[in-house]
């Protein structure tokens, strides 16, 4: 039965949370964009605050000491925690759910000092030959006795400057499928500091403060009992992953988009031209109606994707669908802000400009809109095609 | 109170055999409507008495009038099924304005009731050559001769005028002070296509849409007694208002309907149409159009739900029909226009059914407040609030 409001649960959750982002981490907000970087002490000191309000795991099952929220839940969580700088979201919340898969040793090494915020991981799979077609990875690790030997480069690895260890994405040999050969991908845990594996950063034009890294690995030596999960099963940990963070990228852009919508309204509504408020002109005000409008198809669309994934009726296209539409919305809304805001919109004064930077690599993370729009139309057209 | 994006049993039941039946029994005549540029009688007649039989007819009215009785959520289920076929043969599947719910006792007789058990047909007539978006803008009048009002005036773009039994007319009966000016009084008349003065002839014809006519109504001292004004004198936009802005919801319903249509089509046609040793769907010039038509009619049907949902909940306002319609229907015009273009020469070929669905979709951007009326009442709901001066 259709139902389209939030339980009393959430509303409280959600207005928690909104006390939260407005006393810790809107402050800093400004000074996070001047530094390019969260400093270590207030990473630090943001982590603790979250550990304290009972916020730090809400992403994860009750098992691992976190809220065992549902899918719906989380998002509308998203969408409120994306409406502040990623730099300092981020450090709201603790390890990724593909770390709960540490097993013996790991546990106490990385899973637990992760859970309680003492360490940070950042996660490995992207490199400079292998973006979209993430299976084309070059990192390689061999194996020599014990131990595995990597070498290779990642790079687009978020947060690596405040990492303490990294989840490494490696080809470790090839199978034989119906389909071809298939790269066979295993991941490794890997310790910042270790001989031959160095992190440097790379600058970007949007999201400073939660910034991109550049991993070197040149002949990195790591024992088996690094290896997270099974040999050769990389891929299936971070399918998970991939999963519910398509829903939560989507989010993202649904909170970033209500944020610059809020800004702009507001100002369409104040700022005078030709003796009345600009939001009098249709030129202003039919540009306003579309965010509005696209703004709530883009929660709807990605509320019912999450709640889907709590059904387990959820497919690869819904995350798709969300995921492009929301992302594809939040850069139509960021443009328009700055149309709407004038000259102001390109002045670093105002937060305008940067949402609008922030905002673009939406459209490419977690899946570029191509690589969405191509997963869609496969799945459309498969069954088309059979029936011929 | 939980969000859930899934729909009831019985909700499914009824749109599932709603769509079966359009299948059997609606599909059948589409070439012969599109061919001849109208609905023959004979066909007309087969479809309605089906349809009542099957409960479909009635089915948005209230239980109290003999109505199905059925929640916004599955009207809105109904009206995306009913939007895959053409205005024409929709009209004979499901009817009746609302609206008519507002006849007193003594007018149920003669005009509610008849039109609940489909043995009569109403029009709803509005629109003047003068006044369109502008509806405050009417010049019919109507002025009181004893306890008779005459009419004095003219409508155009009247829908099934020439099919209907009598008309729901909308005439200035005078004229109110109100805060922001003067404005007219506006009163609803219940009128019998042969009351004297009365006259309906073939309007223009349309491009899309065969044998859903549009007609032209003239009123030349056209007397009526009081008895036959619907509603209150002077509260015409009362009754109009309270039935207008959840029919945007079920407009944009129709138009997730025939976009769905628009895009199945195309996908059998990209899926088997070969040109350069393989199927045009493996050009991602073909198959990116796909993904956006999908993701964007998901988009639409959302918000067509979330409208009927607040409908169901009383809480629907002005601004959220109006997001459902505008962007339901804007959707269904580029997955209209992408059709085409996927289909290539083919899709302009008026034998071809993408085609003639192309051009059926496109009133759907006009009418029920075109997208322009729609972007002003959600901009001004959601500036108002923010503007200080």
């Amino acid at each position: 039965m259709l139902d389209f409001t939030p339980t009393d649960e959430q509303i409280m959750l959600i207005d928690s949370v909104r006390a939260f982002i407005e006393k810790e981490l809107r402050p800093h907000e400004e000074k996070i964009e001047a530094l390019g970087a969260v400093p270590p002490e207030l990473e630090k000191e943001i982590r603790r605050k979250a550990i304290d309000a009972g916020i730090y795991l809400r992403h994860l099952p009750e098992a691992w000491g976190g809220l065992g929220l549902d899918h719906v839940t989380q998002t509308l969580l998203t969408i409120e925690f994306s409406q502040v700088s990623s730099g300092l979201s981020v450090c709201t919340s603790g390890p990724t759910y593909i770390l709960t898969k540490c097993r013996g040793e790991q546990i106490e090494r990385y899973l637990n000092p992760a859970l309680r915020g003492e360490r940070a991981e950042a996660f490995a799979l992207t490199e400079p030959n292998a973006g979209s077609d993430a299976r084309n990875i070059q990192t390689r690790a061999v194996k020599d006795g014990e131990d595995w030997i990597i070498n290779g480069r990642k790079h687009f690895i978020s947060e690596g400057d405040l990492a303490d260890f990294f989840i490494v994405m490696c080809v470790t040999g090839e199978d034989e499928t119906p389909r071809g050969k298939q790269k066979r991908i295993t991941s490794f845990l890997v310790d910042k500091g270790t001989p031959g594996f160095d992190v440097r950063k790379m600058e970007a034009v949007c999201t400073r403060g939660y910034n991109p890294t550049d991993l070197t690995l040149d002949n990195v030596r790591v024992h088996e009992s690094q290896i997270l999960g099974e040999e050769g099963q990389g891929f299936d940990l971070a399918n998970d992953w991939l999963y519910a963070g398509r829903i939560a990228m989507a989010a993202h852009c649904v909170g970033q988009t209500r944020r610059v919508a809020a800004m702009t309204n507001e100002w369409a509504a104040t700022r005078e031209a030709f003796g009345q408020t600009i939001s009098r002109f249709q030129g202003v005000s039919f540009k306003i109606a579309d965010v509005a409008t696209e703004l709530r198809a883009a929660e709807l669309i990605t509320l019912s994707a999450a709640w889907k994934l709590d059904q387990g009726t959820c497919t690869r296209l819904d995350t798709s669908t969300c995921k492009l539409f929301a992302s594809e919305v939040l850069g139509r809304a960021t443009d328009h802000a700055v149309q709407i805001f004038g000259g102001m919109g390109l002045m670093m004064e105002l937060p305008i400009q940067r949402y609008w930077r922030d905002a673009r690599v939406h459209r490419i993370w977690e899946g570029t809109s191509e690589i969405q729009r191509h997963i869609i139309s496969r799945d459309l057209l498969r069954p088309h095609e059979q029936h011929a | 109170m939980a969000y859930d994006f899934g729909f009831t049993q019985e909700q499914t039941m009824v749109r599932d055999s709603l769509r079966a039946f359009i299948r059997a029994e609606v599909y059948p005549h589409e070439d012969a409507v599109y061919a001849a540029g109208d609905v023959a009688p004979d066909i007309e007649q087969a479809i309605r008495k089906k349809a009542i039989a099957l409960g479909f007819w009635n089915a948005h009215f209230p239980e109290e009038v003999g109505g199905g009785g059925i929640d916004n959520i599955t009207y809105a289920l109904m009206s995306q099924e009913l939007g895959v076929t053409t205005w024409g043969l929709i009209s004979c599947i499901m009817g009746g304005s609302l609206v008519l719910c507002a006849c007193t006792n003594e007018q149920r007789a003669a005009y509610l009731d008849p039109v609940v058990r489909g043995e009569k047909l109403d029009c709803f007539a509005l629109t003047e050559p003068g006044a369109g978006s502008d509806a405050m803008g009417i010049k019919t009048r109507a002025h009181q001769d004893g306890s008779d009002w005459i009419i004095n005036g003219q409508k155009h773009f009247i829908s099934n005028a020439d099919r209907a039994d009598f008309a729901i007319v909308f005439a200035v009966t005078g004229e109110n002070e109100t805060p922001k000016g003067k404005r007219s009084r506006i009163t609803a008349f219940l009128v019998d296509k042969d009351t004297k003065g009365f006259t309906i002839e073939p309007g223009s014809k349309p491009i899309g849409n065969p044998g859903h006519n549009v007609n032209n109504l003239y009123f030349d001292d056209c007397r009526v007694p009081a008895s036959q004004i619907l509603g209150e004198e002077g509260k015409g936009f009362d009754v109009a208002g309270e039935w207008l802005v959840p029919g945007r919801v079920m407009v944009a319903a129709n138009c997730c309907g025939k976009a769905r249509r628009a895009l199945e089509f195309s996908l059998d046609w990209a899926a088997n149409r070969e040109q350069f040793g393989q199927t045009i769907g493996r050009f991602q010039g073909v198959s990116f159009k796909l993904a956006d038509m999908e993701t964007e009619l998901q988009a639409a049907e959302w918000l067509t739900y979330d409208a009927a949902w607040r409908l169901d909940q009383g809480t629907l306002g002005d601004a959220d029909a109006a997001m459902a319609k505008l962007y339901a229907s804007e959707m269904l015009g580029r997955v209209a226009d992408e059709a085409i273009q996927i289909h290539g020469g083919m899709g302009m070929m008026s034998d071809y059914p993408v085609g003639r669905l192309w051009r059926d979709a496109r009133i759907e951007r006009i009418w029920e407040g075109t997208s322009e009326i729609q972007r002003h009442i959600i901009s001004r709901s959601v500036l108002r609030p923010l503007e200080t001066s």
